[in-house]
């Protein structure tokens, strides 16, 4: 049976409409895992040497103990935000006489085969050999490692559990978090470490091995129950995801913009979608961390001489919700394509509706930004005269860009790892994007400065501002051109 | 009303739709029926200008579709659930016509009154986005949307399928008297050749692209299309 499984989740994944056409992305994504792993094992066989140079560790495997305490925290985060939980779509199998336990243990070996499962061991296996193996032997090292393992394991199935039956309650994220950095405040001020059971529970599975036998009880358990978890709800509407069914609320708030004209009401819808998506609201979450991207460049000596390219950073922090959300302009609109081209809405009210929707987002992240003016006010000048760039010229040139080989997006799946509706051109569209305000940069930077050549990136946007119902004009011209082919690409 | 002229569709040589001439006076209730693939939904996506043709035109009200927009201010469709908006709910959904096609509040409540029958209480006022609505629900939307702000020309495809019994009755009622009171063109395709003898007063007949038949709709309809259909069962002879 497990093979007849196996072969139609190779049958699913090789055969999805998806494959052929991201094929590339898909080497791309493994390259790019291969590159993880390499540089985790480097990091791991380096990790001894770190240690040392740490100040005020006086023994590396008291040290070690205790930051793995902190680094299962940090994976139980990570798993909960990268890992899927297993998924076979069921419904086809449910009713075949297919025993309930055969399909819930194929689900559990499958979530198995995920690589977290194997960055625990990677990170200790070669510190085992360099640090630990010398001092405790084989028998202690082995079951050193076998405990990590096993609590690595564990975590994962209380991640699954937790996924599917808490995930609903923020509370418990509130809790986790509390634990954590309460720990951190009296660890650090009232030297009472919450953790410290944990960390000399795996220093105690180095001095007295049989004591590993505790974290491998408590993953057996774990399987058992995510088991008996599995088996019982096997049912569709328990295993979908859930979440997504409650309504949300607080687009009401911004309710005011549909009294208002048909444009405003259009803004309203797309703010809906927006928020209403996993994978648009995680566009909307990375835009905003990205407004800290600054702190990792300026102020600092090193970006001092080379002001040109902290331009780069200033077109990135506001523009990155035109540039994320702006390279599917199109596909976000998968499913309502039909609507809008049958409705009355006038294509130009539709494009400006969405345009004004993502300057809109440029000027809010333009105005978080203004704490920056605390390294200078160059630093200020420098974001305005992106923002100004971003509104002027790359907005406009990304809904252009954007009707170059669109594909299809499922909405209601997760960004992370998510390269659904990503091609070719989608990668290309980033480099006239960050590239342009280089060209009007660099000339006048030579000639004249660096204020100059700022100057001149913020007039060129001004400059494609006041053009803009021109520059639409033209989008709309090639719209009416490619609009069957849209549909027709944007069909999932 | 509605002129198909010319009109061909193929995907390289396969020929999809291929009508010399349709014609579709203001007021008459029009029939599509024909096996699967005999270009029914190509039809109706090419007469709502979401595929182009390969040759020929569609003038609704003499506007040629491909050329001109107004001509969705008055056509109303449904032909799938991507002609809903599925993360909204249905009371927000049907505001963002209302707003769409310029109709107050109570105008909107005037409009969605006509519904309460048909919706039965399980679609307005249960903060349920469109997407997780039943299929038979989400066709009651899409059908009631293709309705609002006056329409002269309305194209639905298999409006009664995934439909109860009671829902089919209390949604052909609404139909006629958009017919008749409106004197609203429809354009219906089904399956179930008795809804659409029942519904309409003229029915084609396509088969692989091609009108097989077109008449206008008497006792003796229903039979002719048995006898083509049941004839198409048969197992073929030599």
């Amino acid at each position: 049976m497990v093979r007849y499984f196996l072969k139609h989740q190779w049958a699913q994944f090789r055969r999805s409409s998806a494959y052929e056409r991201e094929l590339s992305f898909t080497i791309f994504i493994w390259f790019i895992a291969l590159f993880v792993m390499l540089s985790l094992l480097s990091l791991s066989y380096a990790l001894p040497k770190v240690i040392h140079e740490i100040p005020g560790v006086s023994d590396p495997i008291v040290f070690v103990n205790k930051a793995l305490v902190y680094y299962f925290m940090g994976e139980l985060l990570m798993r909960y935000f990268l890992q899927k939980v297993p998924a076979l779509d069921i419904q086809p199998y449910l009713s075949l006489p297919i025993s309930r336990q055969n399909i819930a243990s194929f689900l559990l070996g499958k979530s198995l085969l995920s690589p977290f499962n194997l960055i625990a061991l990677m990170l200790v296996i070669p510190l085992a050999i360099q640090i630990i193996l010398p001092k405790y032997g084989m028998i202690g090292s082995t079951a050193w490692l076998c405990a990590i393992a096993s609590t690595s394991i564990a975590i994962h199935f209380i991640n699954i559990l937790f996924k599917k039956k808490l995930e609903d309650l923020p509370i418990v994220w509130a809790i986790l978090v509390a634990i954590a950095g309460a720990n951190y405040v009296l660890s650090n001020y009232f030297s009472f470490d919450l953790f410290k059971p944990l960390s000399s529970g795996l220093m105690g599975v180095l001095s007295a091995p049989y004591l590993v036998l505790l974290p491998v009880v408590i993953m057996l358990s774990l399987v058992y129950v995510t088991n008996t978890f599995f088996k019982k709800n096997l049912y569709l509407e328990e295993l979908v995801d859930n979440s997504e069914n409650n309504i949300e609320n607080y687009s009401e708030k911004l309710s005011f913009l549909g009294k208002s004209s048909l444009s405003n009401t259009l803004i309203l819808q797309e703010i809906k979608m927006i928020i209403r998506h996993k994978r648009t609201r995680s566009v909307l979450i990375l835009s905003l961390i990205f407004v800290g991207y600054g702190l990792m460049f300026f102020g600092r000596d090193s970006y001092s001489d080379n002001k040109g390219f902290l331009l780069f950073v200033g077109i990135f922090m506001s523009g990155i919700f035109p540039i994320n959300y702006g390279q599917f302009f199109w596909s976000w609109n998968t499913n309502q394509l039909d609507f809008f081209f049958t409705r009355p809405i006038a294509v130009k009210t539709w494009l400006k509706s969405r345009y004004n929707l993502i300057v809109a987002s440029c000027v809010i992240t333009t105005l978080l930004c203004i704490p920056y003016v605390y390294f200078g006010w160059d630093v200020l000048f420098l974001i305005i005269a992106s923002a100004f760039y971003n509104i002027g010229i790359n907005i406009p040139l990304m809904m252009r860009l954007s009707m170059w080989g669109p594909k299809p997006i499922e909405l209601s799946k997760g960004a992370f790892m998510n390269y659904q509706g990503t091609g070719a051109a989608q990668w290309l569209m980033g480099i006239p994007l960050l590239a342009g305000p280089f060209l009007f940069y660099v000339p006048m930077n030579l000639l004249f400065g660096h204020y100059a050549g700022l100057s001149c990136v913020a007039g060129a946007g001004i400059i494609g501002f006041t053009l803009r119902d021109y520059i639409f004009s033209l989008i709309i011209e090639k719209l009416k051109k490619v609009k069957y082919k849209l549909i027709h690409d944007l069909t999932l | 009303m509605l002129l198909l002229q010319n009109l061909k569709k193929s995907y390289k040589s396969n020929v999809v739709l291929n009508i010399d001439k349709l014609e579709i006076l203001q007021g008459q209730s029009f029939g599509v029926v024909g096996n699967n693939g005999a270009g029914k939904t190509t039809m109706f996506r090419i007469i709502l200008d979401l595929i182009r043709a390969s040759d020929g035109t569609v003038h609704i009200e003499g506007n040629d579709v491909s050329q001109t927009e107004d001509w969705k201010k008055y056509t109303g469709s449904f032909i799938d659930e991507k002609f809903l908006i599925d993360y909204l709910t249905s009371e927000e959904y049907f505001d963002f016509l209302s707003k769409v096609y310029g109709l107050g509040k109570d105008d909107l409540e005037i409009f969605l009154s006509q519904f309460k029958e048909l919706f039965n209480d399980e679609i307005l006022g249960h903060q349920k986005y469109i997407r997780d609505l039943s299929k038979g629900n989400k066709k009651k939307v899409g059908v009631a949307a293709a309705l609002i702000g006056n329409p002269n020309l309305v194209l639905l495809d298999e409006p009664f399928e995934n439909l109860d019994p009671t829902s089919q009755i209390r949604l052909k009622k609404i139909i006629k008297e958009y017919m008749k009171e409106r004197n609203v063109t429809f354009l219906i395709s089904s399956h179930d050749l008795n809804h659409v003898t029942e519904m309409c007063n003229r029915i084609v007949l396509l088969e692989k692209g091609e009108i097989q038949m077109d008449e206008v709709v008497n006792d003796a309809t229903r039979q002719r299309l048995n006898a083509y259909f049941g004839g198409n069962a048969e197992p073929m002879s030599e």
